[in-house]
């Protein structure tokens, strides 16, 4: 795909041909899914949150629009890491875009061996999916709830990884900011937020249902942008690794926005649904538009704002 | 706006091959090739393509194979499921409206051709071929609600119609090059069948397909199609005979509800 160099950087040693980052769990379960986006303009992928074992996920329905926003509780289905890192594998027969391979686990020790397997893969980072709010019914509080477990994790994955570690942490507790302090202090080579706010319920009033058949669903999409606007702008104050933004990007605007909380790149999953799988593409002519309204040579040169 | 609708079932049909037929208040914009996510908020979501269209009723028609089509089954007039939809691309009914069309069905994929057959105006040209393994399987078998240029059945074991598939109906006596266009809906196997013998012809063709499908709405990316990644749901489920060309997948194999590939028989894994 053409695009002009006002648009690339180079993220920990990789070329990018722009911020824009397809997240963990939106059009990632195959490699075709993830070339699709690439296709339409993607700067960089991850692969779906994948677990030691595959995981059919929960039953439908498992997604629900509401006004402004999303709400889906998948349940996790992946291939397994074995299938998922193959995907990354035939990927990469046909893009050299740099993939990000996230994990799921719920104990240190699945957690290194689902390392030990990435380490062997074709992945180019590893991101600690810390905070999945969709299964929590089966493995309880999300570990980013706890700075103690978010620290012990990262630390053991960090010592075990040849590639450089990313944690996702969840919007979802009282301090985000000290957790992104402890995954810091503990390697991580950068930090991802957010994930899926609340989760919330919808009740069908018809059938005196749950919407979603897990009850409860994380919300992302335009809604949640003010809460990752706000909580990138306060980790990446207390933390110096590089922030990778998402929540709610919808537009080239909403992307300058996130640049100006602090965060380095932007992830664009929800955004999908509103505007189509050309988002990528559509969103980086916006950047492109604002930065030549406003004489900006490179969008890295967009910092955050003092304030 | 993705809402769910509560829809009552209005009447339920026995039809040929264990299949059934729901009839349902039509209060949406729908064309055929479209379809709908279909919950009883028990036993999961599924997809199901409108097999008959009018002004104010959809109807499905639905083989039953598992824990959601086994509920549906059980469920009569008076009932009610909750509808969300609808979804895809659906035919290209403008293209095709007055050209001199080849159908080629089997099993329920017969259902969104006939859809189409009846949408379509009457001075379209229809050849309707339909196939199933015997006369007990035959859908639609008494043809359909609108007079169609030919309609034949087929029938493997030739207890209705002609002996074999649609694939030999078509070789003994149908002249491909006298369609504008080929139409065809029905099982994977059946529908490589179809593209295999038809690539030495030039008459572009249409495929309605199917993959495991999650969300519908094109986020999900379950239902994305290798090793392009085109989805069921969005850019599907009907697609042009280059697109299916360029899906290596097709034919192959196809992905569970994990996003594990499952093989066709007869198809290898590499
Ligand atoms: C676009 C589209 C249109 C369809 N139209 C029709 C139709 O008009 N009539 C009809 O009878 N069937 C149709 N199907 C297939 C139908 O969705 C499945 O038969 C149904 O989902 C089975 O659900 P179950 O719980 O009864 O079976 P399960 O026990 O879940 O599974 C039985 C079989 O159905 C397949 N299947 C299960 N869930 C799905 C799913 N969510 N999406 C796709 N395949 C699935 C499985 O691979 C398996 O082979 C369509 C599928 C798609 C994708
Ligand atoms: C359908 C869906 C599935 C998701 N699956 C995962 C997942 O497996 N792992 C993960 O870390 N985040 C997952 N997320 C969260 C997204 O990666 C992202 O953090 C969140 O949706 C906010 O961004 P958005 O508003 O641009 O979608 C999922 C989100 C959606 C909508």
């Amino acid at each position: 795909m053409e695009q002009s160099k006002k648009l690339s950087s180079v993220f920990m040693n990789h070329a990018l041909a722009n911020p824009l980052v397809l997240p963990a769990g939106v059009m990632d379960v195959s490699h075709g899914s993830m070339l699709f986006a690439v296709e339409n303009g993607a700067g960089m992928v991850t692969m779906k949150s994948c677990t030691l074992e595959p995981r059919s996920g929960h039953p439908g329905p498992v997604v629900c629009e509401i006004e402004g926003a999303m709400i889906n509780a998948m349940g996790l289905c992946n291939p397994g890491i074995d299938r998922g890192l193959e995907e990354i594998a035939t990927f990469k027969k046909f893009s050299d875009v740099p993939v990000i391979a996230s994990v799921f686990a719920t104990n240190v020790s699945d957690f290194l061996k689902l390392t030990q397997s990435v380490n062997d893969s074709s992945a180019d980072f590893i991101e600690l999916n810390l905070s999945c709010p969709n299964v929590s019914s089966e493995f309880g509080t999300p570990l980013s709830a706890s700075s103690e477990m978010v620290a012990e994790i990262v630390r053991a994955v960090k010592s075990e990884s040849k590639l450089p570690v990313f944690a996702k942490l969840s919007p979802n507790t009282h301090d985000v900011i000290g957790i992104a302090r402890e995954a810091e202090a503990a390697g991580a080579d950068a930090l991802v937020l957010i994930n899926t706010v609340g989760p919330g319920m919808v009740i069908d009033i018809d059938a005196r249902r749950p919407v979603i058949s897990a009850k409860f669903g994380g919300i992302s999409g335009p809604a949640v942008k003010p809460i990752a606007v706000k909580l990138v702008y306060q980790v990446s104050g207390a933390v110096q690794v590089p922030v990778i933004g998402m929540g709610g990007i919808t537009s080239g605007r909403d992307v300058i926005e996130m640049l100006m909380a602090g965060a380095s790149l932007a992830g664009v999953g929800t955004a999908i649904y509103y505007r189509g799988i050309d988002v990528f593409a559509k969103i980086n002519a916006e950047i492109e538009e604002f930065l030549e309204m406003n004489g900006i040579e490179s969008v890295t040169d967009i910092k955050r704002i003092e304030c | 706006m993705d809402r769910r609708f509560k829809l009552e079932i209005l009447s339920v049909t026995s039809e040929n091959g264990g299949h059934k037929t729901f009839e349902m208040k039509n209060v949406f914009d729908v064309s055929p090739g479209q379809f709908f996510m279909i919950t009883d908020y028990e036993n999961g979501e599924k997809p199901f393509s409108v097999s008959r269209i009018t002004p104010d009723r959809i109807f499905f028609t639905v083989k039953e194979v598992g824990s959601f089509t086994t509920k549906l089954f059980e469920m009569s007039a008076g009932d009610s499921v909750y509808v969300r939809g609808p979804y895809g691309n659906g035919f290209n009914c403008e293209l095709l409206a007055g050209k001199r069309l080849l159908f080629l069905g089997g099993g329920c994929g017969t259902g969104p051709l006939r859809s189409l057959a009846e949408f379509l105006p009457a001075e379209t040209e229809i050849t309707f071929i339909n196939g199933a393994r015997s006369k007990d399987d035959l859908l639609f078998k008494d043809g359909l609600a609108v007079p169609l240029s030919d309609f034949c059945c087929a029938t493997d074991d030739g207890s209705a119609g002609t002996v074999g598939n649609v694939v030999d109906v078509c070789k003994n006596s149908v002249d491909l090059n006298s369609y504008d266009y080929i139409v065809t809906s029905g099982p994977e196997p059946m529908l490589c069948a179809v593209r295999d013998y038809i690539s030495s012809f030039s008459v572009p063709a249409f495929y309605l397909i199917e993959r495991y499908m999650k969300c519908a709405v094109g986020i999900c990316g379950q239902c994305s199609v290798d090793p392009v990644g085109v989805r069921v749901c969005v850019e599907g489920p009907v697609f042009t005979g280059e697109m299916l060309n360029r899906l290596s997948e097709f034919g192959v194999y196809k992905r569970d509800a994990s996003g594990t590939k499952h093989y066709f028989k007869g198809a290898s894994g590499t």
